[in-house]
């Protein structure tokens, strides 16, 4: 448990320079910390429907979780650069993962869920708990080839099935996936209004946030049409490769089985590339925030093209501390203090503001009925 | 490693220390005492799959999940899912086990704090599960291993663990633990393992009790899940 103070603030690509050499002669810190992670973004597969007792409040939420890992660009991302659209200096380009291979076994992840900001109108800087938990290692005994074999089994795999691992040794396989396609293609016209809630609240968690509504908007439902492209465009690049590997035994992906069966289904992805500081118990992260781009296909069939979340090369700055235990009155005092005195000495180079307490909330809200 | 657990639950003290003594008998590495916490949580009847939301109340289904934490396994909760998925999860990063002198085998990759994957405070994943996960997963039972042996024997190819179970404060019985390296096995299905194990049950005395050596998937052996998919077979009352 973490209970993480934070105030939040963007720069315009022009002052990184400047804001560096402050942030190196305020640290001391000539080479900062260089930070890239790869985050899902994941929502309860289930809905949530207690019962409903008069007298009695439901207590319990759902929540969007986060699970994070670590990732490598092929290129060597110079983050103080900017990147540009149609640029081929500096795409930027990751491997895919979940292809199978031995060594995603050993990939690390964090799960994470953080409650809403504690509320109040004093409230100096933003203060909510983090609560996650690290995976080492997943196994799984399903397999592609169980579906085949035993096919009592089947029914439940395919109940639970996330991708179209559809394997009937059969010719009609194409159209069976082609038909589940388009079943849920439907079904994700159904959620759009929904998914597009999630991606717009997803990303306003991980980021701070912009004033303009519309902005958001307009960005949320981009990141709603890459979603879906992105999962059309794996069902058809599944279908062949699960023809190829009818007789072939492959253990499905342990992590993502695991996290199926933990009542979690991914809805969103991002990738965070940037530097971090340390003064005193503060952490000063510099980042930018990279999506995917599915507009243009890498030249590399096994990678991933990605584009900035924000093509105007904003950078976005976080600062925060955490304090071990939320029960910590005293060092909770002693790190609003911190916080503040670095606020008030970096006021004229970036002002930190407390982010909006709704956009960090991480609570799955019921659908409203229509 | 490969491992197979046994209760035996007509343990009374007699046999137990009848047992102890016998295998004090054979010289054994005494590795310290242990303890276990294995928790099983229930899905939550209200989570309900989406497209049955307008006609059901409750899930038509149960699904358990189970974690596992010996103590031997410094700040790490193995889990099994639905009997069909495992992880192990583990709250302490590499550099501070080193600091605390705690085996670094099952730790989280300093790189992983470093890029910021991570903000190194961990909890484990059944408190986890308990605060944040409600709406999906709720607690039934609590089965408590105390007062446990280490005996390692056959210069550190063999490792048998004894542990006494409770639950809800009631003696269920003995369970024991044995771990033997994959060199000692004379196949690879779970009817060679069955023989194995029962050789060594008599070799060294173990009374009988309810053996479980099943694995989770048998051409792809996993320490951990399938020593926790046993421990949920076994610990079944």
């Amino acid at each position: 448990m973490v209970h993480q103070l934070s105030l939040v603030s963007s720069i315009p690509h022009s002052s990184y320079i400047q804001t560096i050499s402050t942030l190196q002669a305020l640290t001391g810190l000539l080479s900062p910390q260089p930070i890239s992670t790869y985050t899902l973004l994941t929502k309860p597969h289930d809905v949530f429907k207690p019962k409903f007792e008069p007298g009695k409040v439901n207590q319990i939420e759902q929540y969007f979780m986060k699970a994070i890992t670590t990732w490598s660009d092929s290129g060597n991302m110079d983050i103080s650069k900017p990147i540009l659209k149609k640029d081929k200096d500096t795409e930027v380009s990751v491997e895919r993962l979940f292809t199978g291979e031995e060594q995603e076994n050993q990939r690390k992840w964090t799960l994470q869920i953080s409650d809403i900001p504690v509320a109040g109108k004093n409230q100096a800087c933003s203060a909510q708990t983090i609560y996650e938990s690290t995976l080492i290692h997943t196994h799984t005994k399903v397999t592609t080839e169980t579906v085949t074999k035993r096919p009592q089994k089947s029914t439940i795999v395919d109940e639970n099935a996330m991708e179209i691992d559809d394997l009937e040794p059969d010719v009609e396989v194409v159209k069976v996936e082609t038909a589940e396609t388009k079943e849920k293609e439907v079904v994700k016209e159904e959620k759009e209004g929904e998914v597009t809630k999630d991606a717009k609240q997803g990303e306003e968690n991980k980021i701070e946030i912009d004033d303009e509504p519309e902005k958001e908007d307009s960005k949320a439902s981009e990141t709603t049409k890459e979603k879906e492209s992105e999962l059309s465009i794996e069902n058809k690049e599944e279908a062949p490769s699960t023809l190829d590997e009818l007789h072939i035994s492959t253990t499905k992906d342990s992590f993502l089985q695991f996290l199926e069966d933990l009542g979690y289904d991914v809805v969103n992805q991002y990738w965070i590339k940037g530097i971090r500081f340390f003064h005193g118990d503060t952490v000063i992260e510099i980042f930018k925030v990279l999506v995917r781009d599915d507009e243009e296909e890498s030249s590399d069939s096994g990678k991933i093209k990605l584009k900035l979340l924000d093509e105007s090369n904003t950078f976005q700055i976080k600062t925060y501390i955490n304090i071990a235990k939320s029960t910590d009155i005293d060092q909770i005092n002693q790190g609003t203090k911190e916080l503040l005195r670095l606020q008030e000495f970096l006021k004229n180079l970036f002002k930190l503001e407390i982010p909006d307490r709704m956009f960090m909330d991480s609570r799955v809200m019921p659908k409203k009925q229509v | 490693m490969v491992s197979a657990v046994l209760l035996i639950q007509k343990a009374s003290p007699e046999t137990i220390t009848q047992f102890h003594d016998q295998l004090s008998n054979e010289l054994p590495t005494l590795r310290g005492k242990w303890s276990f916490n294995f928790k099983i949580f229930r899905n939550n009847p209200y989570s309900i799959p989406p497209e049955l939301v307008e006609t059901a109340t409750v899930h038509p289904e149960s699904k358990f999940l189970f974690t596992l934490s010996p103590s031997y396994l410094n700040d790490s909760t193995i889990t099994l899912i639905n009997k069909k998925s495992a992880g192990v999860f583990t709250n302490l990063v590499k550099e501070a086990a080193e600091e605390l002198g705690h085996p670094t085998d099952l730790s989280i990759p300093d790189e992983h704090l470093h890029k910021g994957a991570t903000t190194g405070l961990n909890d484990p994943f059944d408190f986890f599960v308990a605060q944040k996960l409600q709406s999906l997963w709720t607690q039934r039972q609590l089965i408590r291993g105390d007062g446990g042996h280490i005996y390692e024997l056959e210069n550190g190819n063999l490792t048998i663990r004894t542990s006494n179970v409770f639950l809800h404060g009631n003696f269920k019985g003995l369970l024991v633990e044995i771990d033997v390296d994959k060199n000692l096995l004379k196949g690879d299905t779970v009817e060679s393992f069955t023989a194995t194990f029962e050789g060594i049950r008599n070799k060294y005395g173990i009374p009988a009790g309810e053996l479980c050596c099943d694995v989770l998937d048998v051409k792809n052996l996993d320490t951990y899940g399938d020593l926790i998919y046993q421990y949920s077979t076994i610990l079944n009352f």
